[in-house]
């Protein structure tokens, strides 16, 4: 359904040009679910944004392969993505408070796009919101067409969020830090709705998270960013109990654990912070903060490990034993 | 002295909001009935989700809001009895946000300092600020920095420097590392429990991470609507939680584990709703066991087993 190779997103800044995605490939198909992860700064939400052709204004972007629902729209303008949204993909935000407009219903937010789009009469738009507003668990929806995001809960909002990016059919839906903004008994409560739903409609599901507990939920396959680069990439399963790269690593033990984590006991901080993007990162954007770094950390391009299906690990080092046989050192940044 | 740090006695507090243009206005009870009473050297987590009066609880600890009823008792003192300059040199706070918490056009120096200048604390203020941001961790060149040109994490060690440079003997934290990443949320984390040791602070440590309150608080109360529903040693509380809400938030949360699918919190679909005025459980309209009484009967916080559970229905 998606399938994107060599990304790059540059930003001007008044510092200069900051390169918030500097080379990703992403492929996602129909009913799976991928996660992207990272950090504030990583270039997750840029990713996605560029996707959808949301970026500002001011942003560059290009890529060597851009597919959307099998064809190639990386030479194409943006305006033909736009056309997309909606229909062929869709985006639920983090924060359904502002995403809802608080001066419309619910039922008109809801129908505006498709009355529009498909051309639908407004009673059979007023019908597929009524399905999917009980499709996602708002109880008697027909009653509460006519009412405003404020009538409705936090965790109700963002229901109202998901079956408006459903109302125009898409095939590809990327949510963005989704349930962030919620508290965790709700938390759980929408993620297995959103499970469900890409389960039953054969939804390809982007999640963009900084969550590690939302992905080990959820997610089929992990890609991990750093500094505007996947570093690591495979199955959940195999990204979480056997990490390649000591970033991914990293992440992991910093979080505690209950149960698992001694109680009291430092935590495994990764030490110092995020390498800024303004012009550019030659090698691994890591190695200053990596227990692993040698000298060669520093040649670029970094070499990218493929261990197995899927699986991609980008570091000199990598953590696990790898074969090295199939070490490929075509992971240039553009 | 062997008293309570800080105690909290049957406090409550209501605040009147407006109900829109034509609504009339509704009571919202932030904080019901709270009693809670921190051991010196001890640190108490405190649980819950949004609205659940938590971050009401501790500004009455800090003397940021008085409670409608009951008393806050810091060292066995009425707060109010308590002069402004005297509770600050005994109780700091650490927020959230610390992009918020910092004036932009200070340096760090300054910053940290000034506490020391309005408190008219003598000696040599520059070897003392140093002093502080070595403990902290911040490299001495960051006294001549703006907030401005920080990471998020350093700008959370300031305001850790700025609250602990007039060693205060209770730090409040309010949800600490919750604007940090991951990364760098078990440094500030590491940074708290070393100064915990090295100042001997009593620490109410306030978050919606359960994974973190149990890593590093030594008691935890749970709060639901304004209630302390169970308060409970860090073990008691993840090994046998016995109010079915302290149930269902540790089966919400998410460990970064894979294979362990979604948890079903089994709770109804209806939120929370800090307006209700119920005669019965605040919880039962959620809770997955409720009967009858619950809806018409108010459970006190009583013991069960090593726990105090406001529950009609928890057995030890």
């Amino acid at each position: 359904m998606l399938d994107i190779e060599n990304l790059a997103v540059s930003l001007p800044t008044e510092g200069g040009l900051l390169e918030a995605v500097r080379g990703v490939d992403l492929k996602l198909a129909a009913g799976e679910t991928l996660a992207v992860v990272g950090e504030s700064g990583c270039g997750k939400s840029m990713t996605a944004l560029a996707v959808m052709g949301l970026l500002p204004r001011s942003a560059r972007m290009s890529a060597h392969r851009l597919a959307i629902a099998g064809r190639d729209y990386a030479g194409a303008k943006v305006r033909e993505r736009a056309k997309l949204r909606g229909r062929e993909m869709a985006l639920i935000f983090q924060d359904a408070t502002t995403a809802l407009n608080p001066t419309l219903t619910v039922g008109k937010q809801l129908t505006e796009g498709a009355i529009r789009a498909e051309k639908l009469s407004r009673r059979a738009a007023v019908e597929r919101a009524v399905a999917l507003l009980e499709r996602v668990g708002i109880p008697r929806p027909a009653d509460r067409l006519g009412q405003y995001p404020h009538e409705f809960s936090g965790g109700q909002r963002q229901r109202i969020m998901i079956a408006m990016a459903l109302m125009g059919q898409p095939r590809i839906l990327i949510a963005d830090e989704p349930t962030t903004a919620l508290d965790v008994t709700i938390q759980a409560q929408i993620l297995a709705l959103l499970g469900e739903l890409q389960k039953d409609l054969g939804l390809a599901l982007l999640l963009i998270t900084h969550d590690l507990g939302v992905v080990a939920a959820i997610a089929d396959r992990v890609a991990v960013m750093y500094a505007g680069r996947v570093v690591e990439e495979g199955s959940a399963d195999a990204v979480f109990r056997r990490p390649g790269h000591p970033y991914t690593r990293g992440l992991i033990d910093a979080i505690p654990v209950p149960g698992v984590t001694q109680r009291g006991t430092a935590l495994a901080a990764i030490p110092g912070r995020v390498p800024g993007l303004i012009g550019g990162i030659t090698g691994c954007a890591f190695r200053a903060r990596c227990p692993r770094a040698r000298p060669d950390c520093a040649h670029h391009p970094v070499p990218q490990h493929i261990p197995e299906g899927g699986r991609v690990v980008e570091c000199v080092a990598p953590l696990t034993a790898m074969p090295t046989d199939r070490v490929q050192a075509d992971g240039a940044a553009p | 002295m062997t008293g309570p740090a800080i105690e909290l006695r049957d406090v409550s507090l209501s605040f009147s909001v407006s109900g829109g243009l034509f609504g009339r206005r509704r009571t919202l009870r932030a904080v019901k009935d709270l009693s809670l009473a921190i051991a010196p050297g001890e640190t108490l987590g405190l649980v819950g989700e949004s609205g659940c009066g938590k971050s009401t609880a501790v500004k009455m600890m800090l003397g940021l809001l008085s409670p409608d009823q009951g008393s806050v008792l810091v060292e066995g003192e009425p707060i109010h009895t308590i002069g402004r300059r005297a509770l600050v040199r005994t109780v700091q706070p650490v927020f959230q946000d610390p992009y918020a918490s910092l004036n932009p056009v200070r340096t760090v120096g300054a910053l940290v300092e000034q506490p020391l200048a309005l408190h008219g604390v003598g000696g040599d203020r520059t070897a003392a600020v140093n002093q502080m941001l070595d403990q902290v961790g911040l490299p001495p060149r960051l006294a001549d920095a703006y907030p401005g040109e920080l990471s998020g994490g350093q700008r959370q060690r300031v305001a850790i420097a700025r609250a602990l440079v007039l060693k205060p003997r209770v730090l409040i934290c309010d949800e600490p590392t919750s604007a940090l990443d991951v990364s760098v949320q078990a440094q500030v984390l590491n940074l708290l429990m070393d100064l915990r040791r090295d100042m001997a602070l009593t620490m109410v440590f306030v978050s919606h991470d359960l994974a973190v309150v149990e890593h590093l608080a030594d008691r935890v109360a749970v709060m639901y609507l304004g209630e302390a529903v169970e308060v409970a040693d860090i073990e008691t509380l993840f090994r046998t939680p016995r109010h079915p809400y302290s149930k269902a938030l540790l089966a919400s949360t998410l460990a970064p584990e894979p294979g362990r699918g979604l948890p079903d919190p089994q709770l109804g679909a209806t939120a929370a709703d800090a307006f209700a005025d119920t005669p019965g459980c605040a919880f039962a309209p959620r809770c997955p066991i409720a009967e009858d009484r619950c809806f018409t009967e108010a459970p006190a916080l009583r013991p069960v087993g090593n726990a105090q559970v406001r529950c009609h229905l928890a057995a030890a």
